[in-house]
């Protein structure tokens, strides 16, 4: 097709005069033809980008985010082991008997403030059902009057 | 039987997944945004009741009827919100090369010129220049007469021009 053709049939276009398969026309008029006359080269990003734009798809894949974290778990994972394993080698002066001893005096201390803690409860619970029956009784005497 | 209407259903359905995120991404210009008003149009239809759809003989111009409304809906209440705290946004055709030249890809600059655009003839712009439709088809859509969608679309084309024209002067 010749460009004189060309520019006329966008002066259409542009007026919105056109018809579909002319439209079709002008499309693969710039999708053939490369190093056009300016007049009509200024148009091409126009044109391309309607062709391009028809391919846009939803997009299917997921936030990239859970590919990123996994790795950077691991990694973050694989450090503090390591830091773990050093301090152990790095600090072989308690023997087993010793760790053995610290945690059985551990689980003492444990025990001892886990009982204190629960009648500690106990008793406020049975403060507490106290007043529940003194409540219970005042509140008879209301409803008698 | 159950199923094998389900499937058929499916088999219409996702075909206009890709059409329907194009159309809501032009009009909300955000993909994100765009993505979640296609997958409530998706829903929205695959729960409509099946004698209900029976009625429609076009599914595919019902539920771009549908993502439209929804999308302007969607930007009128944001639009509330953007006149509290201020103007509304106004047509982002680049003023200069310098502007022009920041864009880089063509690509991008051409798709701020149409978002620019009212949401009318932005929309019209979508379906005759991308999606390919006729007058009648776009007509029934945008629920207008052909007579002024073919308004719409020559005045959207006559802006897009001007934006071209004024790049052009500058020598890009």
């Amino acid at each position: 097709m010749d460009f004189k053709h060309m520019s006329h049939l966008l002066d259409r276009y542009f007026e919105g005069e056109t018809t579909r398969k002319e439209e079709d026309l002008i499309r693969n008029f710039y999708l053939k033809n490369k190093a056009l006359p300016p007049d009509l080269e200024q148009y091409r990003p126009l044109f391309l980008y309607y062709h391009q734009a028809k391919k846009e798809e939803f997009p299917t894949y997921k936030p990239k985010r859970k590919r990123v974290a996994i790795p950077a778990m691991a990694f973050g994972l694989v450090v503090l082991i390591g830091v773990a394993l050093t301090f152990q080698t790095l600090n072989p002066s308690a023997s087993e008997e010793e760790l053995n001893q610290a945690a059985a005096e551990q689980a003492l201390e444990d025990f001892k403030t886990n009982f204190t803690l629960l009648s500690k409860n106990w008793q406020k619970g049975t403060t507490s059902v106290h007043y529940l029956t003194y409540w219970d009784e005042t509140t008879k005497e209301f409803i008698k009057e | 039987m159950h199923l094998t209407l389900n499937e058929s259903l499916l088999n219409e359905l996702l075909p206009l997944k890709n059409k329907l995120f194009r159309v809501a991404k032009r009009l909300l210009v955000s993909k994100e945004e765009a993505e979640d008003a296609t997958q409530e149009i998706l829903y929205r239809l695959w729960n409509i009741e099946e004698a209900q759809r029976a009625k429609f003989n076009n599914l595919e111009a019902y539920s771009i009827t549908m993502i439209k409304n929804y999308c302007l809906d969607r930007l009128k209440s944001k639009q509330v919100q953007q006149t509290v705290s201020g103007e509304l946004p106004q047509a982002a055709v680049p003023a200069s090369l310098s502007q022009a030249v920041e864009l880089k890809d063509a690509h991008q600059w051409v798709a701020k010129i149409i978002n620019s655009l009212p949401e009318k003839e932005r929309i019209i712009v979508q379906l005759r220049e991308i999606e390919q439709y006729s007058f009648k088809e776009i007509s029934a859509v945008v629920e207008m007469p052909e007579t002024s969608v073919r308004v719409y679309l020559s005045r959207a084309r006559k802006k897009i021009r001007t934006a071209f024209l004024k790049i052009d002067r500058y020598g890009l």
